[in-house]
């Protein structure tokens, strides 16, 4: 019997010894399959960078370029856009969104925001904060403290989809000392931690201690 | 009945002056290489003496560890809960699970290898580490069932001294 390149002979029987598929075609399936799994893991990534923008939990200021930038259409008020106030003595004002909006939103970092101490930053539409039962419209009461004097600016935004925001700027003149607000420690789940280091610490210990043990043991034999 | 103190003070006098002996130990095989190694001398008859002091200690702080570990865990007044509550306590049973494994680990090498252990560098000063470091937790640990039980510790003055502040 004659025996072929990539073939051998047992017991009579031919077999085959070269593998069905050669190593250039192998290594050429590997890059492609690792082009997509790449591929498809920036799409994922893309799409979720992309979705973010339209997160309520968001909270750069609307306006910018992609993120609700159509203005005009929705509406803001409020039952007062100037007045006056005393540091520490509260205010409330009523504000109100219409025509399709979805969220207001008062964070601490636009315009003099962080000048003030706010009850509710974001109002979502048929919230339980949210007083105005009609579908695309908000009213709600926020309660505002006076935390430094000088002219301050209140902005508030509401957005909706389809890129839709509307601004309203509100100037208060507070007068007062300043009020300096302690910020809480952050709290530390201590049990947690010690639950957590009762499991990695002794693994750890038993780990380095048996390498430890092995290799004193083995030198010594 | 209270257990617990019953099963801990013995063990963890004999594992503290083990820790101290461990030291002389370093010192003599490090120190006194040449004398140690000279049988009959006065030195190499410490020791093998203190070495033999240890080994014992070491197997009698991993029974009375392990000891101390049920009774704490049997003590009426301390139910797993308030264990678990207790800094201190979280502190003591983290730092005795961790003292078993090493005095077990001890336990083992010195029973295997007898007193070869102390032929080579790097065994020996893995042994009389372990043991100085063991010695020192087991002082701590003991310190802070002091702590809890009486409110004070005679490690405190220590402690205070060096700066480190107390759970």
């Amino acid at each position: 019997m004659k025996m072929k390149l990539g073939e051998c002979i047992l017991n009579g029987r031919r077999y085959r010894t070269k593998p069905k598929m050669s190593v250039a075609v192998m290594k050429r399936n590997q890059t492609i399959k690792t082009i997509i799994a790449i591929g498809f893991l920036s799409l994922l990534v893309v799409t979720v960078a992309g979705s973010v923008g339209a997160f309520s939990s968001q909270t750069n200021e609307c306006g910018t370029s992609g993120c609700h930038d159509t203005a005009g259409v929705l509406t803001l008020s409020s039952n007062s856009t100037s007045f006056s106030a005393t540091t520490g003595n509260p205010f409330v004002l009523v504000i109100q969104a219409g025509n399709g909006a979805e969220w207001i939103k008062v964070e601490p970092g636009w315009e003099d925001n962080a000048q003030f101490s706010i009850s509710q930053n974001a109002i979502e539409d048929g919230s339980v904060n949210d007083t105005d039962a009609a579908t695309g419209a908000i009213s709600v009461e926020i309660t505002f403290i006076p935390l430094s004097a000088g002219t301050q600016t209140i902005r508030i935004w509401t957005a909706a989809q389809s890129d839709l925001a509307t601004s309203l700027d509100i100037t208060v003149t507070v007068t007062g000392d300043s009020i300096t607000t302690p910020t809480p420690p952050p709290t530390v789940d201590l049990v947690g931690t010690w639950r957590m280091l009762m499991i990695i610490l002794p693994v750890s210990v038993g780990a380095i201690l048996l390498i430890l043990g092995v290799v004193i043991i083995k030198r010594k034999a | 009945m209270a257990l617990h103190p019953l099963f801990i003070h013995f063990h963890t006098g004999i594992l503290a002056v083990s820790a101290i002996l461990a030291m002389v130990n370093l010192l003599l095989r490090f120190g006194f290489k040449d004398n140690i190694r000279t049988p009959g001398t006065r030195l190499a008859r410490l020791f093998h003496q203190i070495d033999v002091f240890m080994y014992v200690g070491i197997i009698i702080g991993f029974i009375g560890l392990i000891a101390g570990a049920i009774t704490g865990f049997m003590e009426p007044d301390y139910s797993l809960a308030a264990l678990e509550a207790s800094a201190i306590m979280r502190f003591k049973i983290l730092w005795s699970v961790i003292l078993i494994e090493i005095y077990f680990f001890l336990m083992i090498v010195r029973t295997k290898l007898g007193d070869r252990i102390w032929k080579g560098a790097g065994s020996s000063l893995t042994y009389g580490i372990l043991i100085i470091i063991g010695g020192a937790f087991i002082v701590l640990i003991a310190a802070l069932g002091g702590l809890a039980v009486y409110g004070e510790t005679i490690m405190e003055p220590i402690f205070n001294w060096i700066g480190i502040p107390w759970p």
